[in-house]
């Protein structure tokens, strides 16, 4: 296939990328659906003075790419929509302590990762002591420029490391990506696919990673995005081997760097050769490998539900639920549209929180009618907004990544090992 | 926009709801045709009828043009706001107000997504058969306002067959419903000229559906082919020898490659010139069947080989790339125009190569995607709209497929409408004096104009104000003792001029087949003359290869289904005494009894005709090609009219391959109870039966002992009859309603069928026989039953009950007539089969007024026949 010609141009108006956006569905009017945010993005990039409605409506866009995976025509939605957002970061009206914050958090602290990991003690005692959610009691979230701080509200009252992992074996084929907010509030979820990978022939891990650069990318930070891509792909090139994620998000942006890098000449062929490396966790797994394991302890009735940046990014679907039904003991059933966007999108559920909470309150009625008792997604945005959601609707589900059940399937086991039930 | 205006679309409409941002309102300024845009002046969203009504009410004060829309996928520029418009958007009206799978209904708001009432409709067993390519986006409104159609549409008709009534909102902001929750429910069928009207004549804010069953098993064929023609060949020739699968669609190499490098790629055959997709439904081992048919056919008519979809899977992927065609061909065209005309059968292979070459001599790229069972041609062509040249040579190219159509004795538009794209191309298919009722119309229901100006006709159509309303006096009626004279012309020009001569006159008049003055049905109201057309006779043409035929409309309709059958072909439902009725009576009063199942009747089987309006005037109306949204859809209207709007002079008809069996079951029950929970079951369950009927003990049928009788028609090849019955006694016994005793005639004119259908007999001969008929849905007729006594048939299937009994035992009250059934449930139209009608009660009787007054002014022709005040 031909490279994707970055135009808005592509459209042809068909329209049939309407429904599958989870912001049209809700609203029902052109501009909150793809099509009429390819025009918006035309208007913006023509200067258009009008700023405030293109602006709103672009901003609404969660980013589930679900609409550039339907799209017969070939629109390059995602690229298109990078473009647009680094256009809008610099229309936008910030103060200079907000941008300073916002600066310290995604181009500091999430850049580094490692050491984003040493607050993961505090925020475990926070958590079991309740007090969260502090800042929110004081009313901080209510000062200019601290709004973000509801974020607390998605950090998990608990966070289990889930049973030890297998040491890494030098010179396995896995190289492990670790993901930098999954690793500091799901470490039991790490430490699944670490179990898995060794079963799999091993892993391994390199030090000099950075943060993949998706929030950036989504922000329209792309340079800080670039740094970091160029800074992975340095690291990785010293090691052969598949690159591995259990994070959608992180997965997707890997496999992007090819196109963030294209026009720098220094790197777009070392870009190339990285992206083609990365893989999603469930891309490395072999169902066989699960059906020959004991499996679940106990019958256990799931629902897998698709992070946007593992079916729309990655067109991963079918792959991670021939994984869950290799597992003997599991019952697995559908909810009604699995595919539908639940509206963690990076840092949307902070930005737009009607619509996301809208989102995810239709996908709990589904999930709901489906009387599963564990609700499975392999992202981490995904998962913090089903954790809320599921807390705070007092459901009896505990949410987790299918590498943690497909873990314990290997070891026979049903002591929970992570995830968090509420109640 | 104005403040203050802006304050009072507040007042109606929740602020959100209104879009008057420059911005906002420019993303509203067209749909998926792209040539023409403007934008709205603004962009209303309302979530009610009363907040429709409310908005037209401001329109028409204000004197601004409102177009509705749907999702904005039409392909034909109707959506496009006409100069100074309000958008009404329909996006957030979009609830399922009542779905009952029992009854196989459903209530809708327009906004909903044709794909969402799939999915509601998939967990009871049902679906709804219109299925556009666009159908995962485009919504119910705008299927209804365009006719639309789809794949499966070949087996099932398009989404006109599919309704049953309609909440529309008119000109003058008032709410109206049409029709009921029966099909055809009016008399005038109102709610089939709605239907591709594209928005011109009224907003709907509701509409009632009919779901279908899902089909019991599924097989999709694929076949490839050395050439394009060669397919269109084939696929004549499959349906010329009488096969009917469910869905036949071609896909050109261009097409093809398109949706093979696309998101929807599905394993489609590359190295093919073209590919035909066909699809066979129902009872599992009819599809074998068909399938094993099918193979051979394709196999012999120079299908390179013939491949099936293994899974569920594949199948699906087929379709969504089938479906995503249009949007796939934006990979090599940066901009498209589809073309959508439609042709007989027969010319398919020479309307697709002479398209190919049209467009080719304007040196641009042509592919198509088709749904050739229909003759319904997709030619999507591309194009770069930044281009004034090639702007140029796509209109010339377009112009040239239409001429093309019209040449081919075809349509200009099969399912996506005129628009305001064709518009100026109208004339091609429809000459001045056929525009003429049509302008009638729209100047009678929108006599301002304001619902979507610009669509359809030329702009030098636009109504004048009063330019179609005759404001004459009323003619003289004549007293009661006059006796009317009786006419038969034997020419059409001398009917015309009679009609001439007695609107100078002032006189009325009542077309009738009759032969004699004796056998003319009772009167309906005072006329001065009648005129029979009983010489008016003859088949002009039967085009056996497209399985039309047009004839005159005095002709016998016994005479036309020999003929028709000697040729193997029929029209493929009854009329009671057929011996005494002509064709045009037949049509004129939608008659088909007692199997009105599916599409079984005139109304569903009328494609075009020829017709005198009131003053001589003569006029076309559809064509020759099974689906037609060029211009209103007259033929719809005028089937079972009763003579009252035009007087129809040649008719063309869809027939269709006699069927190799044709079985009427009839099984026993003893108590009522069970009868009728039979019949509803085979009602709800089976996949298009071509009858479910049910008739109390009083009915006597020959030689059979007297029962409750459940009846089932079932037609079509052995396997399939042989399947389908099968199928319906295993439910039956299943459900622990197996019938006490079954008895099967194969015969088209067995004496049972005969008892059934000739029912109610005339008490003595020579008297004319009373009957009544009642409408409603599956659950009130049932709910009548108790109250109506032994003299009755009901047509469970086509949703009517007759009843025969005296006049007076029908008007008054008492335990067993249908007087007292109608107060029981509430039955809104008691319009007689025969005899004087009674039209009252319906809802949307103003509006229907209007439909009359348009058509016949002075209310001139079958006086009495719809007693409108
Ligand atoms: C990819 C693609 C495939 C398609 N495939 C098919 C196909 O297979 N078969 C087919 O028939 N068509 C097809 N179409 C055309 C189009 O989808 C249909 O015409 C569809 O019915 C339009 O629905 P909509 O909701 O988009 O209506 P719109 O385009 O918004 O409006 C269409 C017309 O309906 C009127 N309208 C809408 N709502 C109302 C209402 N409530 N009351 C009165 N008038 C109303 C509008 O004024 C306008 O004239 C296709 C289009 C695309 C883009
Ligand atoms: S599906 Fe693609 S081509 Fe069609 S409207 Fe959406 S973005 Fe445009
Ligand atoms: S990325 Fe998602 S939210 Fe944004 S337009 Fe596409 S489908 Fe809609």
């Amino acid at each position: 296939m031909a490279e994707p010609r970055f135009d808005t141009r592509e459209c042809v108006v068909c329209g049939l990328c309407l429904e599958v956006c989870p912001t049209y569905h809700l609203r029902r009017d052109e501009g909150s659906g793809p099509r009429g945010r390819l025009r918006l993005m035309d208007l913006l990039e023509a200067g258009d003075p009008d700023r405030g409605v293109w602006d709103r409506y672009l901003r609404e866009c969660v980013g589930c790419l679900a609409c550039q995976a339907c799209c017969p025509a070939g629109v390059p939605y995602g690229s298109l929509l990078d473009r647009a957002q680094v256009r809008l970061a610099a229309n936008r009206r910030a103060g200079p302590i907000a941008r300073r914050l916002e600066a310290w958090i995604l181009d500091g602290l999430l850049t580094r990762p490692a050491r984003l990991r040493r607050w993961r003690p505090l925020l475990a005692v926070l958590g079991v002591l309740r007090l969260l959610e502090l800042p929110l009691w004081l009313g901080l979230h209510r000062l200019p420029g601290l709004q973000w701080l509801v974020g607390l509200r998605w950090i998990p009252r608990r966070l289990p490391r889930g049973p030890a992992a297998p040491p890494p074996r030098p010179g396995a084929p896995h190289l492990f990506f670790p993901g930098c907010v999954s690793g500091l509030l799901h470490r039991a979820e790490e430490r699944a696919a670490l179990r898995l990978l060794d079963a799999h022939g091993g892993y391994d891990l390199i030090g000099g990673w950075a943060c993949c650069g998706a929030i950036h990318q989504h922000l329209g930070r792309a340079e800080v995005a670039r740094d970091l891509a160029r800074r992975n792909i340095a690291a990785f090139e010293t090691r052969p081997g598949l690159i591995v994620t259990q994070t959608a998000g992180c997965g997707a942006a890997l496999k992007e760097y090819a196109r963030w890098l294209a026009d720098d000449p220094a790197w777009a062929a070392r870009a190339r050769r990285f992206s083609e490396r990365v893989r999603d966790l469930s891309e490395v797994l072999d169902p066989a490998v699960l059906a020959a394991a004991p499996g679940l302890d106990r019958p256990r009735r799931v629902a897998y539900d698709d992070p946007c940046h593992a079916i729309h990014a990655q067109g991963i679907a079918a792959g991670p639920r021939a994984l869950l039904d290799a597992v003997a003991g599991l019952e697995r059933v559908e909810m009604d549209h699995p595919e539908r966007c639940c509206g963690a999108g990076g840092t949307y559920f902070l930005r737009q929180r009607a619509l996301s909470s809208a989102m995810i309150g239709e996908k709990l009625a589904e999930l709901r009618a489906t009387g599963a008792k564990e609700l499975l997604t392999a992202n981490t945005g995904c998962r913090l907004q089903w954790e809320k959601a599921v807390r705070e609707a007092d459901l009896p589900v505990a949410v987790r990544h299918p590498a943690e059940l497909w873990a314990e399937a290997l070891d026979g086991g049903g002591k929970r090992s992570g995830g968090e039930m509420s109640g | 926009m104005d403040r203050r205006l802006l304050s009072r679309l507040h007042a109606i409409l929740d602020p959100a709801d209104v879009l008057a941002g420059r911005v906002e309102r420019l993303l509203y300024d067209g749909d998926s045709q792209r040539l023409a845009r403007r934008t709205p002046e603004v962009v209303l969203l309302p979530r009610s009828a009363e907040q429709t009504a409310a908005v037209v009410r401001l329109a028409r004060e204000m004197g601004v043009p409102l177009t509705a829309r749907g999702a904005g996928t039409g392909l034909s520029g109707g959506a496009v706001p006409a100069q100074g418009s309000w958008v009404v958007s329909f996006t957030r009206m979009r609830r399922i107000l009542s779905l009952d799978p029992a009854a196989r209904q459903a209530w809708v708001e327009p906004g909903l997504v044709n794909r969402e009432l799939q999915e509601a409709a998939a967990p009871h067993g049902l679906r709804f058969a219109p299925d556009p390519s666009s159908q995962t986006v485009s919504t119910l409104g705008g299927n209804l306002a365009e006719n639309a159609g789809g794949p499966h549409c070949f087996r099932s008709g398009v989404t006109t067959q599919h309704l049953l009534g309609l909440e529309i909102v008119d000109d003058a902001g008032e709410i109206h419903h049409l029709g009921g929750d029966w099909p055809g429910g009016d008399p005038l069928d109102a709610v089939g000229l709605l239907a591709g009207s594209e928005g011109t004549l009224a907003l709907v804010t509701a509409m009632g559906l009919r779901l279908v069953p899902l089909p019991e098993a599924v097989a999709t064929l694929l076949a490839p082919f050395a050439g394009l023609e060669a397919a269109c060949a084939a696929v004549s020739e499959l349906l010329e020898a009488g096969l009917r699968p469910a869905a036949v669609e071609i896909l050109d190499a261009e097409a093809i490659r398109a949706v093979e490098a696309s998101v929807f790629h599905a394993g489609w055959p590359e190295n093919a010139e073209a590919v035909v997709l066909l699809e066979l439904e129902g009872p599992p081992a009819a599809v074998a069947a068909g399938r094993r048919t099918l193979r051979e056919h394709l196999g012999g008519h120079g299908a390179l080989r013939v491949e099936e979809a293994e899974s569920p899977e594949t199948r699906l992927l087929l379709w969504r790339g089938r479906k995503g065609a249009f949007g796939a061909l934006g990979r090599l065209y940066r901009d498209i125009s589809v073309q959508d005309i439609c042709v007989p059968i027969s010319r398919l292979p020479e309307a697709v190569r002479r398209v190919v070459e049209i467009v080719r001599a304007q040196d641009l790229p042509v592919a198509n995607t088709f749904h050739a069972g229909d003759g319904n041609l997709h030619p999507n062509i591309g194009y770069d709209r930044d281009d004034p040249d090639q702007r140029r040579r796509l209109h010339l190219a377009t112009e040239g497929i239409m001429r093309l159509a019209v040449e081919l004795g075809g349509t200009l538009s099969g399912e996506h409408g005129i628009g305001l794209e064709k518009s100026a191309w109208l004339p091609l298919a429809l000459s001045a004096a056929d525009r003429h009722p049509q302008l009638a119309l729209k100047a009678a229901l929108d006599p301002q104009g304001r619902f979507n100006p610009g669509k359809i006709f030329p702009a030098a159509d636009a109504p004048a104000p009063g330019r179609f309303l005759h404001v004459l006096e009323g003619p003289a009626r004549p007293t009661a003792e006059e006796d009317p004279r009786f006419h038969r012309p034997g020419r059409e020009g001398e009917l015309a001029e009679l009609l001439a001569d007695e609107a100078g006159r002032g006189r009325l008049l009542l077309a009738s087949g009759a032969r004699l003055r004796e056998e003319l049905p009772e009167l309906p109201g005072p006329v001065h003359d009648i005129v029979s057309l009983a010489s008016l006779q003859g088949i002009l043409e039967h085009a056996r290869a497209d399985f039309t035929v047009t004839v005159r409309a005095g002709t016998p309709w016994s005479e036309l289904q020999a003929a028709l059958a000697e040729a193997g072909q029929e029209l493929d439902w009854e009329v009671s005494f057929p011996d005494r009725r002509s064709v045009g009576g037949v049509v004129a009063s939608d008659e088909s009894w007692p199997f009105r199942a599916g599409q079984r009747s005139p109304r569903d089987r009328l494609l075009g005709l020829a017709g005198l309006l009131a003053h001589g005037e003569a006029f076309r109306a559809g064509g020759r090609v099974v689906k037609n949204v060029t211009g209103y859809d007259l033929p719809r209207l005028l089937a079972g009219s009763r003579g009252a709007l035009a007087v129809l002079t040649r008719l063309t008809l869809r027939t269709r391959p006699l069927p190799e069996v044709r079985r009427l079951l009839l099984l026993a029950y003893t108590d009522r109870e069970a009868a009728q929970a039979a019949a509803f079951r085979v009602y709800a369950e089976l996949d298009d039966p071509a009858g479910v009927i049910l008739a109390p003990p009083g009915l006597d049928l020959p030689g059979l002992p007297r029962a409750w009788r459940v009846g089932l028609r079932l037609e079509g090849d052995a396997v399939t009859v042989d399947a389908a019955d099968r199928g319906a006694r295993d439910r039956l016994s299943r459900a622990g309603l197996a019938p006490a005793e079954v008895a099967a005639e194969e015969d088209r004119a067995g004496p049972w069928l005969e008892t059934l259908r000739d029912f109610p007999r005339p008490p003595r001969p020579g008297q004319p026989r009373v009957l009544r008929e009642l409408r409603a849905g599956p659950r009130r007729l049932l709910d009548c039953l108790p109250y109506l006594g032994e003299r009755w048939v009901l047509d469970l299937a086509g949703l009517r009950l007759r009843l025969a009994g005296e006049d007076g035992d029908w008007l008054s009250p008492g335990p067993l007539t249908g007087g007292r059934a109608l107060e029981r449930c509430a039955v809104l139209n008691t319009q007689g089969a025969e005899g004087p009608s009674r039209f009252r009660g319906l809802a949307g009787r103003p509006w229907l007024e209007r439909v009359l007054h348009a058509m016949d002014p002075e209310g001139r022709l079958a006086p009495g026949r719809w007693l409108l005040g």
